[in-house]
């Protein structure tokens, strides 16, 4: 198991390598000399140019420019950032680096136990009534896109019952939206997964034999049918994490939240590729330790899945 | 008393064209200590007829009328949860496929221990001595360390005796095993059923053996019930079933058993296949398929009727049974 782990994060080492490369020729390769933007009205003061120039290393060969957005990924700066002068990137994203984490992870503990619930509860009731008003809610919420959710949500809670606050960040009243409209989609994704495969489990054989013996009809289902589903959910809970990420974007933008979904958006439209890049390689690295642990969790999940004999 | 007793049970099921009767008007009994083989082909009612006993018939199941009585107990008006405080102590079951009939993700002791907690049988730490006990008992060499394997660590020999051991963990008074060596090697199937036949004794409890293998039940069992189309055909005490069935089905199907002694060029065989459960024909639902069918035999349902001692056939020419030999 740890030997698994070890080969896994030696092989995540790989991937966030090439995403260093990706992003450090990503910025180079964009059409457009950011000195020139930030030179705009100073346009023609050469020494000016050539002092830019020098402060941002962007006089230096490629390779060695390379070499010091290593050593800057390193020490933890991620370079300097384009749009505000004097800045390094880690100070433009530091504060985003806690928030939207935070939202992303808050959502999926919510999401996931509520998935669960829902799906497990219509899979009980298959062809009932309540089984197929779940059916129809959850097409609605996969269905509906989180920026139409969440001027929805605005609109009633916010501004109708004045009831929560519209926009903002720093109080946990202004949580409560956002994390709304980034739980619906994936919750719904999860109900719908689980109910699927708790239907196809509890009618296999193993379920009669817990009944057989008399276990109670609770833990038949809660214990023996969604224990034996949790294989195939966790890997889509993996995927669904990518969309939490992603989600972020909309959701930091339409609640205005300085998470790192809006200081992208805004770097993006600033031109400051330096920033927008750190964000992706940040993502990349948050989204395959995600998988990691996805991976690690079958193993005291499943017991047929041996991971010492994949190794060997 | 009687261990088990069925009387007159008849078991619907919902499907998308309505109801389908899949059992009708079955009556049997089990007295406490002895072997009863259920006999049949596949869709006979058999499993059926079990899970009718266990309360397993699930949402789309129904008794539509007849008894069940387990020790005196009615078990056709229990609650399920009344049944599921049965299901253990009083009547246990084994089934078909041990490969599959293990939950996959919790080791095989925790299984059987589980069999015990449930019902408050003992406390948690005696369980999982007995269950090791248990273990022991059933045959699994090193059962304090095989207990922590996970069913796909074992064979299926070896899995389905964790099964045996699931099931007569709290002391069934009843143990119904449905096919419980069809899936096994060979070699292995002879271990099982003298495994099974050791704890009845040792247990005390009545077996209900459901098989489609007639010789296993000329060997083992005490009473025999052949099933067909859902109903009971021929039922018998001992051996009489076998040396004077009364029945042309049961005959055929003794007659279908290979034998090592006689080179025979071709296995004797049951012409067609029994029809599936809401397309039985009018009249004797055998009638289609046997030589012995006059016009009677399609026009109404034949009753069980004595063809000896304890010994009942359901088929009006059952006087005749002799001319089949001349006709098959």
């Amino acid at each position: 198991m740890l030997h698994y782990a070890t080969r896994r994060l030696l092989g995540l080492t790989l991937v966030w390598a090439v995403a260093l490369i990706v992003t450090f020729f990503a910025v180079r390769a964009v059409p457009g000399d950011p000195i020139m933007v930030m030179l705009s009205d100073h346009a023609g003061d050469a020494a000016l140019e050539a002092r830019l120039r020098a402060d941002y290393g962007l006089d230096r060969p490629l390779p060695v420019q390379f070499l010091a957005y290593i050593g800057d990924v390193l020490n933890g700066t991620f370079g300097l950032s384009y749009r505000y002068v004097g800045s390094t990137v880690i100070d433009v994203i530091r504060d985003g680096m806690t928030i939207t984490p935070l939202l992303a992870l808050s959502a999926l503990f919510i999401a996931v136990p509520l998935g669960l619930f829902f799906g497990v509860f219509a899979a009980v009731r298959a062809g009932s009534w309540a089984d197929t008003g779940i059916i129809l809610l959850l097409v609605t919420f996969i269905s509906i896109p989180s920026f139409a959710l969440a001027a929805l949500l605005v609109w009633m809670l916010s501004l109708k019952l004045a009831l929560l606050p519209v926009a903002g960040w720093g109080s946990p009243a202004q949580l409560v939206l956002p994390v709304t409209v980034l739980v619906v989609g994936p919750m719904a994704v999860i109900a719908r997964l689980t109910r699927t495969y708790m239907l196809e489990v509890l009618d296999r054989d193993f379920v009669r034999t817990a009944r057989a013996k008399g276990v109670r009809e609770n833990r038949v289902i809660w214990r023996h049918a969604l224990g034996n589903t949790m294989v195939p959910i966790v890997t889509s809970i993996g995927l669904i994490f990518g969309g939490l990420l992603s989600g972020a974007f909309v959701v930091e933008t339409v609640f205005n939240i300085p998470g790192l979904g809006r200081i992208a958006i805004d770097s993006v439209l600033a031109r400051d590729y330096p920033v927008t890049m750190s964000i992706v390689l940040l993502f990349t690295v948050f989204y395959s330790l995600i998988n990691l642990c996805v991976d690690l969790i079958y193993a005291w999940l499943d017991p047929r899945i041996r991971f010492d004999e994949a190794a060997a | 008393m009687k261990l088990l007793d069925i009387s007159g049970l008849s078991v619907s099921f919902n499907t998308l064209r309505g109801p389908v009767e899949v059992l009708q008007d079955v009556s049997f009994d089990v007295m406490p200590g002895e072997v009863v083989g259920v006999v049949g082909e596949s869709g006979s009612g058999k499993s059926v007829t079990s899970l009718a006993i266990m309360g397993l018939l699930g949402h789309s199941g129904k008794i539509t009328s007849g008894n069940i009585a387990l020790s005196g107990t009615e078990l056709t008006t229990l609650s399920e949860e009344e049944l599921r405080a049965l299901r253990g102590p009083e009547m246990a079951m084994i089934f078909q496929e041990p490969g599959t009939s293990l939950n996959p993700v919790q080791r095989v002791g925790d299984q059987i221990v589980e069999a015990m907690t449930e019902h408050a049988f003992c406390p948690p730490a005696e369980a999982r001595r007995r269950a090791v006990e248990l273990m022991d008992r059933v045959g699994i060499p090193a059962p304090d360390l095989r207990a922590r394997d996970y069913p796909h660590q074992l064979s299926g020999g070896m899995k389905q005796r964790i099964m045996i051991a699931i099931a007569l963990a709290c002391r069934p008074k009843l143990l119904i095993a449905d096919e419980p060596t069809t899936a096994l090697d060979v070699t292995i199937q002879a271990q099982i059923l003298n495994l099974i036949l050791d704890l009845k004794d040792e247990f005390g409890m009545g077996v209900m053996l459901i098989t489609h293998d007639m010789g296993v039940v000329a060997q083992i069992a005490d009473r025999v019930v052949v099933m067909y189309g859902g109903q009971v055909v021929e039922r018998s005490e001992g051996d009489a079933l076998f040396t004077r069935s009364a029945h042309p089905y049961s005959r055929l199907l003794l007659r279908s058993i290979p034998s090592a002694s006689q080179r025979q060029d071709d296995l004797p065989i049951i012409k067609g296949t029994m029809p599936a459960a809401g397309r039985f024909p009018d009249g004797c639902r055998f009638h289609e398929r046997c030589p012995m069918a006059m016009a009677a035999c399609a026009l109404s349902v034949p009753p069980l009727n004595e063809a000896g001692p304890a010994h009942f056939a359901r088929c009006f020419r059952t006087e005749a049974i002799d001319e089949l030999e001349a006709l098959a």
